[in-house]
Parts: C-alpha cells; sequence; structure tokens
C-alpha cells in the first residue's frame, strides 16, 4: 500500500472514532464590502469563499481551490495501541486581514504551509491573487502536548 | 493567526501553546513565547501534567504592545 492509501485508511479510522473536527469562520472586510466564508476540516482540507454584500443583491464572487495536506502525527492514540500515523491536517482555521496592505491570510498546512497570503486589488473591479505561501514555522509543532 | 494592523508581523499560537511572531514579509521568527496554554478552539493543557481544559475558546490574548521597523518585538503583555 502506498502513503496515499495509508493515509486514506487512517483517515477513515480517525473519522470512524468520530473525532473528525469541521469549523466555519466569518469575517467582514468593511472598506470593501465583502465577506469571507472559511471552512475547515480538521484532518482533510479547507477552502474559502467571498461574498459582495455592498448591496442588498449579494453575490458570490470568489471560490478559492481545495487546500489538503499537512500532516499531524497521531501520537495520542499511540498510548492506546489504537493508531500510529500521520494523517492530512489543515487545522481548525482562522482568517486574518489587514487593511492598510489589503492582504488576508488563511489556512495553514500542518508542517508545510504557515498560511497562505492573498492580496486584494485596490480597484473597485473584485480581484484576488495568492501573494505566496508562508513557510511552516519549525517551533509550532501543530501536536498537542497533552495527547 | 493574527497581523499586526500594519500588516507587517504574524502572530500565530499552536496547540502546544507556542506563540510565535514572524516577519511576513520573509517569515524571519522574530521572537518565541512559550504559552503553556494550548491555542487550538478545541481543547488545550496546562504544562505537561496532561491536565485537560475543554476551551473551545481560550481566554487568553496576546497584544503586542508596540512593534518597531527594526524588527524588534520588544514588549509582550498578556491578558
Amino acid at each position: 500500500m502506498d502513503d496515499g492509501g495509508i493515509n486514506t485508511v487512517l483517515c477513515s479510522v480517525y473519522n470512524s472514532a468520530k473525532l473528525d473536527h469541521y469549523w466555519n469562520h466569518v469575517r467582514e472586510i468593511p472598506d470593501k464590502g465583502l465577506l469571507v466564508s472559511l471552512h475547515h476540516s480538521l484532518e482533510k482540507s479547507a477552502e474559502f469563499e467571498i461574498y459582495d454584500v455592498s448591496s442588498k443583491d449579494i453575490k458570490r464572487v470568489y471560490s478559492s481551490d481545495q487546500y489538503q495536506g499537512g500532516c499531524f502525527f497521531l501520537h495520542g492514540l499511540v498510548e492506546f495501541n489504537f493508531l500510529a500515523g500521520c494523517v492530512l491536517v489543515v487545522g481548525l482555521g482562522a482568517i486574518t486581514y489587514s487593511a492598510r496592505r489589503n492582504i488576508m491570510a488563511v489556512i495553514p498546512l500542518c508542517k508545510s504551509v504557515g498560511y497562505h497570503l492573498f492580496e486584494f486589488g485596490k480597484d473597485k473591479n473584485f480581484q484576488i491573487s495568492l501573494l505566496r505561501r508562508a513557510k511552516w514555522q519549525s517551533k509550532h509543532t501543530g501536536n498537542d502536548p497533552a495527547s | 493567526m493574527d497581523l499586526n494592523p500594519e500588516g507587517s508581523l504574524m502572530v500565530s499560537l499552536d496547540w502546544a501553546g507556542m506563540c510565535l511572531f514572524s516577519n511576513v514579509e520573509d517569515d524571519r521568527l522574530l521572537k518565541d513565547v512559550a504559552l503553556g496554554v494550548g491555542g487550538g478552539n478545541y481543547h488545550s493543557s496546562i504544562g505537561k501534567d496532561k491536565t485537560f481544559l475543554p476551551l473551545k475558546r481560550p481566554n487568553i490574548t496576546v497584544q503586542v504592545e508596540s512593534y518597531r521597523r527594526t524588527n524588534n518585538v520588544h514588549q509582550i503583555s498578556l491578558e
């Protein structure tokens, strides 16, 4: 079985143990009349959509790619001889935005990407572009020390 | 994670309670602070005694009092 297959099985077992978590985050970008809706499935993927809420006719103006990746070692379950392995993890998610620089950071990939940094265009017409993927800081283990 | 208003500094907190301050431009690590309280929204822990604290939202925030253009984080307070 290749690594992808192993990860699939591990994810399946992990999910069947009812340990999966889903989080939604919503953040207004007030100076642009936009709303960012971010969906994180902890051990699967993350994606976000952006809505133009500047008028009564709310419309979706952007749908991101689906981001998958990261590696989370299930050492907490090893103690119970239940499972040991690595699953894809995108974290619980957060949105942060700087109005001065028109940049937004979202979606870390555990042990891989610290966050994805997007830039909004300064024109009235909606524009967004991925500036770069920040480096994962090695001091962030991503793991829960209590497990 | 959170950006400072200028968009030059990223503050990130992981489940292990490690709070990192990094430069947005080049990801350079400026300062790390071990808070001892995890930043995960689901649960947290204190120290190494494996005591679980069910925290939906950790009642801890990190404020950067000031951030010089020299990239020195020189004062941090916890609330």
